[in-house]
């Protein structure tokens, strides 16, 4: 008996090292790159952050602490000052661009699934422009937009107006109103397959019971289709945000030679700076700068999580696991209880 | 807890590793590199082997050199077929093998490959702006030693003085880079509509408003057509108006600018001025924003004066003869289209610098990982039969490039060359009188700046709103140079 039950550990044992062995070889291709392209170049930042660095010259690179980190808090270094006012420009553009990616993907997803007529042309429609790079995005608005007479828009309209040659903070909106009509269009469709795909997994039963209890069209939006579709808001809204905080290349391929710097967001700033090589002697100094702009990524990522409420979500769930391993555990040693579930009941075999 | 101790354990090794490799010392402070004048104390470049010499000269044995070069534009056709030449020329003694980088990206993937030793380029071919921070990161060697050795001489004086004066990159008794050519926006103009109007083109910015104010008013077109929208624009053509009006671009001393002081103002704000009056002048004699358009508009023959590129003269002729019913490129050529420059178009006033024109020129310069003697004679072989031999500056100015070695423009071969005399020399009439940004590791912000006041200042009315968006531009940039 006992040698039985060793050999079963042994065969246990040795399938468990398969499957972990398996695992690890279906993980290895992305976590090579994972280690090559991300990790190692944050700890590397993360460690030239406390260093006067040149990459190109390395003999002039030494130890300075915290030194980097008090740079970016001398609010009148103008580097610095330009530093700050690409979070400027990255919020502004956030608190438009993100309301409207959730809304109008969400609207669009509500109206296609009644399927109207057409409805698979127009779903084709709306996400199509998702598969084009921003780089053609930019040649499809830049020509739709360009502030001559040849200009697409300019010639519907008669008109010889500079859409993207203006200066958005300086009273002239209208390049920021070209870039939110490209962001609609670009990215309207992935939000919109994951809010039609949560659509459609509604059941129609909450609806009839809904309308059974006497709730109109309001009430089912409200009481049935929002609640359900809490998920798929939350991971829409998770993606649109960090998409959107990482704000780079629609003010680089939507400008004139005018204004090319005058909206700069923390990536373009980053990327500017690590580039150059006349400002090679403060990479230390910009990779300070992505650390902080990495930790306000993520604080807001995470005040994000906490407000759709993931977390308590994921504690119910935990919660509920424990409880359902203790009665299956109670239920191998012969009782006939069945499973306790929070909010329902299980069905047993 | 095991896992939180391991990952701990990994960040600390990996930041350990990676302050550890990065070198060490005290906080060595901001501040640019080497200054004009600095001598050279601990040479960052070594020397090895010993060159094969037949009396004087040195015999070179399937000796390959990498160049990398910044030209990828219409001309690149041009350099390959002068590359291909060499190769014939010296088959079996020393062949390049030719690299194309992108403009934008040049400065840091040609110092990455250098400093990282990953495929480094031999020999270099760059715009002299770039090269002050080659030489600030030590990854460019002087020219001097191979010379020495080899008895290959590349005498500076044989160069336009204009252009030679940057080859020591600020470390005089150095030869750090040899200049190439020469390039800046030039002036195609439409010879029929000039003879109506009396055929003699403007010598200075009193007579081009002149002469434009009679064209506009008898044709009813705008006579100038420029695309301001071209980042050529402000880099070439409003950095050639500030330097007629006398202006100075940057103290070469800490490379901080002062342009909204004294006679520097007076520049800048002549040099918008000289722009505005074409622009805003009634009739219309220009316009700011005409964009690609403004090409049309000349091939369209509905523009006496064409600002454009010299690289894409074969376009701008092929397209010319498309549209006005097939003509023949000689037909263009002899009937249509000549060359002139914008030496003296912006000078308010005359002074000493009112014909010179602002812009780029293409030097060669070694990396620093060359070691092998034999390889650097070569890479002098090349670099001095390149820029003066008569016949390759003959073709590298069909590629739009005007040779800087005064032994190229003085020779027959080149001055006879019918491209040369029709046009390079007056895209270029004097290479003597031309500008380029010089020895600052700043440049790219510095043309940014300057960008950015041509573009605030465009709009302006009053000469108050030129002085604040000019000391804003400045104030920014010095901020920069001065943290960095």
């Amino acid at each position: 008996m006992e040698i039985e039950e060793t050999r079963r550990k042994r065969e246990r044992a040795k399938s468990k090292r398969r499957q972990n062995l398996l695992s690890l070889a279906l993980l290895s291709p992305y976590l090579i790159i994972f280690v090559l392209f991300t990790l190692i170049p944050v700890v590397m930042g993360f460690a030239f952050s406390f260093m006067k660095y040149n990459p190109y010259n390395g003999e002039t690179n030494a130890f300075i602490g915290l030194k980097n980190y008090l740079n970016i808090f001398d609010f009148n270094n103008p580097v610095t000052k330009s530093f700050w006012n690409s979070f400027g420009t990255m919020l502004v553009f956030d608190i438009v661009a993100v309301p409207c990616l959730m809304i109008i993907p969400m609207v669009l997803a509500y109206f296609i699934n009644m399927h109207p007529p057409g409805y698979k042309i127009f779903r084709a429609i709306i996400y199509l422009p998702s598969v084009v790079s921003i780089t053609i995005v930019g040649i499809i608005f830049g020509n739709m937009f360009a502030g001559t007479k040849t200009g697409l828009i300019n010639s519907w309209l008669g008109t010889e107006i500079h859409w993207l040659a203006g200066q958005p903070f300086h009273g002239d909106t209208l390049r920021w109103l070209v870039m939110l009509i490209a962001s609609i269009w670009w990215q309207t469709g992935t939000n919109f397959i994951i809010f039609s795909g949560a659509l459609r997994d509604i059941p129609k039963s909450l609806y009839e019971a809904c309308e059974m209890d006497g709730g109109k069209r309001r009430h089912l939006i409200r009481f049935v289709t929002l609640p359900n579709m809490k998920s798929a808001i939350s991971i829409c809204l998770f993606n649109t945000l960090i998409g959107y905080l990482n704000l780079y290349g629609q003010p680089v391929v939507l400008n004139e030679l005018d204004n090319a710097g005058v909206l700069v967001s923390p990536m373009m700033f980053i990327q500017k700076y690590i580039s150059g090589v006349a400002y090679a002697s403060q990479t230390g100094y910009i990779c300070a700068c992505a650390i902080i702009f990495g930790l306000f990524v993520m604080l807001l990522s995470t005040i994000e999580r906490r407000v759709m409420g993931e977390r308590r979500r994921s504690r119910r769930r935990t919660v509920a696991a424990k409880r359902y391993l203790a009665d299956r555990d109670f239920l191998k040693t012969g009782s006939l209880r069945e499973p306790d579930f929070e909010g329902g009941t299980h069905d047993s075999d | 807890m095991k896992k939180t101790i391991f990952c701990a354990i990994a960040l600390a090794s990996a930041m350990t590793l990676a302050f550890a490799g990065c070198g060490g010392g005290k906080d060595p402070g901001p501040g640019p590199g080497p200054k004009p004048g600095d001598t050279i104390s601990n040479p960052w470049w070594t020397t090895t082997g010993e060159l094969d010499m037949d009396g004087d000269s040195p015999v070179f044995e399937d000796v390959e050199i990498t160049l990398s070069t910044i030209v990828n534009g219409e001309d690149l056709a041009g350099f390959n077929q002068i590359i291909a030449q060499f190769n014939n020329a010296y088959r079996g003694k020393i062949s390049i093998e030719v690299n194309s980088v992108n403009q934008n990206d040049y400065e840091s993937t040609v110092m990455s490959q250098i400093t990282q030793n990953n495929n480094p380029p031999d020999l270099i071919m760059t715009h002299q702006k770039m090269l002050k921070s080659f030489v600030e990161q030590k990854t460019i060697q002087p020219f001097d030693e191979a010379m020495e050795q080899s008895g290959i001489e590349i005498s500076l004086s044989d160069y336009a003085a204009d252009l030679a004066k940057y080859a020591s990159l600020g470390y005089d008794g150095y030869t750090f880079s040899v200049p190439i050519d020469a390039q800046c926006q030039v002036i195609y103009y439409n010879k029929q509509i000039l003879a109506k109007y009396g055929g003699e083109l403007p010598t200075n910015h009193e007579e081009l408003v002149e002469l434009c104010n009679t064209v506009a008013a008898g044709e009813n077109i705008v006579p100038i057509a420029w695309n301001t929208s071209l980042e050529f624009f402000p880099m070439y053509t409003f950095l050639t108006a500030v330097i007629q009006n006398g202006g100075d671009l940057y103290d070469e001393s800490d490379y901080t600018v002062h342009w909204s002081e004294g006679d520097n103002l007076t520049a800048f704000t002549n040099a918008i001025k000289s722009i505005r009056d074409l622009v805003k002048h009634t009739p219309q004699l220009a316009r700011w924003d005409a964009g690609a358009g403004a090409l049309s508009d000349f091939l369209a023959q509905k523009a006496l004066f064409f600002l454009g590129m010299p690289w894409n003269f074969n376009s701008i002729v092929e397209s010319f003869g498309a549209q006005n019913g097939n003509l023949s490129k000689d037909a263009v050529l002899s009937g249509y289209i000549g060359g002139t420059s914008i030496s003296n178009w912006f000078a308010l006033e005359e002074n000493e610098n009112s014909d010179k024109i602002f812009g780029d020129a293409h030097f060669f310069a070694i990396s620093k990982s060359v070691r092998d003697i034999n390889k650097k004679a070569a890479i002098c072989e090349f670099v001095k039969w390149f820029t003066q031999t008569a016949s390759v500056g003959a073709l590298w100015a069909e590629a739009g490039h005007i040779s800087g070695s005064t032994v190229v423009t003085n020779s027959d071969e080149y001055i006879e060359n019918e491209f040369v005399n029709d046009y390079i020399t007056h895209f270029y009439p004097d290479i003597n009188r031309f500008e380029c940004i010089g020895n600052t590791p700043y440049h790219a912000d510095l043309i940014s700046s300057i960008t950015k006041i041509f573009a605030t200042t465009k709009n302006n009315t009053t000469a108050e709103q030129d002085k604040s968006a000019i000391t804003a531009a400045q104030t920014e940039l010095n901020g920069i140079i001065t943290f960095f």
